[in-house]
């Protein structure tokens, strides 16, 4: 009787440290989450976004050596926001890219538009 | 009492989480109203549909958080969500500009075909000019030539010569009666040619020189030489030819063309010679 009472405090207090050592890391090791920021990056890099929107760029990167820092140190969910926010300003700075290359795009029909009439106008 | 206490502990705990649920937090709500807002945008709606769930999808996680009273965790992906919003926003834009893409790129295709047409026309109006203007030098240059040979043929109808002062036609004295100015009939039949001659030629000019052998003195051949020459030149005044266009002048003995020591050369010598001008009206004095 003694034995299995001190047994069972045993396995209580085993449980409840794997409990607390859960608790304490709260957020498992955002290795995905590292890979998806790491391609949005490389995606906005690729669509000239440094050109376009070199401050959410610029914002993004950092935020990913932070977030690589957090990891080394286990802290795993500072990491994960990091990441989280990292790769959605990465996204934005790829749209905002997009939109001026479109936007560009206009401008050079535009202009094309334009000299192709002042030329059917000089003709007689 | 137990149940009592934990009742009110309850009650209690109901209240705060209720006053932390009446204070909104500020960028959740603005995340929320961008989102409505963006929505709506028919353009949004159909070209960033992955955007607006992402942002829907970190709105309701922001909630969550924010119910549990986690106001960093509520904020940061409240935040999240205004920028899957503004992707969404550069999403619709990028459609709208995709449209002036489209729109624009086939006005420049119609006004590219128009402008081709034209520089075609335009082509076409150049070559028919310049195949008429070729036509038209190919006539003039034939005009020319035919003038060339029609000159060539009545200048050898008057027997004209070409010599160094230009086309000269000599009437020998056989046209004149002896010792006097008149022209024989035979003579104005050459004069006849050439009133013709200058009639169709305006821009000719003539000079008539007369001319006498030595025989007799200067003074009767300088005034022989002299009425002979302007007897011509009545004679094509009388033609109808301008006055201005001759000069009639006698020259007497000065310019023998042959001796004066034999009949046959003083004949040579007794002469009217009718120098013609270029086609400038310019004659080489002698």
């Amino acid at each position: 009787m003694q034995y299995k009472v001190r047994r069972n405090v045993f396995l209580t207090s085993a449980l409840s440290a794997v409990m607390l050592a859960g608790c304490a890391s709260g957020v498992a090791r955002p290795d995905g989450q590292l890979q998806v920021t790491e391609a949005a990056i490389a995606a906005a890099e690729g669509a000239d976004a440094r050109e376009a929107a070199p401050v959410l760029l610029n914002s993004a990167q950092d935020k990913l050596l932070e977030a690589r820092s957090a990891m080394d140190n286990e802290n795993y969910k500072t990491a994960t926001w990091l990441l989280e926010d990292a790769e959605v300003e990465a996204k934005l700075a790829q749209a905002k890219a997009k939109t001026a290359e479109t936007q560009r795009a206009v401008d050079e029909l535009q202009k094309s538009i334009e000299s192709l009439q002042d030329q059917l106008n000089s003709q007689p | 009492m137990n149940k009592l206490a934990t009742h009110a502990s309850l009650a209690a705990c109901a209240l705060l989480i209720s006053a932390c649920a009446s204070t909104p937090n500020a960028t959740l709500e603005e995340a929320r109203s961008g989102y409505q807002t963006t929505k709506q945008n028919p353009a949004a709606a159909r070209s960033a549909p992955q955007a607006l769930r992402n942002a829907k999808a970190n709105i309701d996680r922001s909630d969550a958080a924010f119910k549990e009273g986690d106001s960093a965790e509520t904020e940061h992906y409240a935040q999240i969500a205004q920028n899957y919003v503004k992707i969404a926003q550069e999403q619709a834009k990028q459609s709208d500009l995709q449209k002036q893409v489209e729109t624009a790129s086939e006005r420049r295709r119609e006004l590219r075909l128009r402008a081709q047409r034209e520089q075609t026309i335009s082509a076409q109006r150049q070559a028919a000019n310049a195949q008429q203007e070729a036509t038209s030098a190919q006539q003039a240059a034939a005009e020319a030539r035919a003038r060339a040979a029609e000159l060539e043929r009545q200048l050898s109808d008057l027997e004209a010569k070409r010599t160094e002062r230009g086309i000269v036609l000599t009437l020998g004295d056989v046209l004149f009666d002896t010792a006097r100015a008149e022209l024989k009939p035979q003579g104005f039949r050459t004069i006849e040619k050439l009133a013709d001659f200058m009639n169709q030629y305006p821009e000719r000019r003539v000079k008539i020189e007369g001319h006498t052998d030595s025989r007799g003195t200067a003074e009767f051949n300088q005034d022989l030489s002299q009425r002979r020459a302007l007897s011509v030149s009545s004679a094509l005044i009388g033609r109808n030819i301008d006055p201005n266009r001759i000069t009639a002048v006698g020259l007497g003995e000065s310019y023998p063309k042959a001796t004066n020591d034999t009949a046959a050369g003083r004949q040579q010598n007794r002469r009217v010679e009718i120098i013609i001008s270029d086609q400038d009206g310019q004659i080489k004095s002698r």
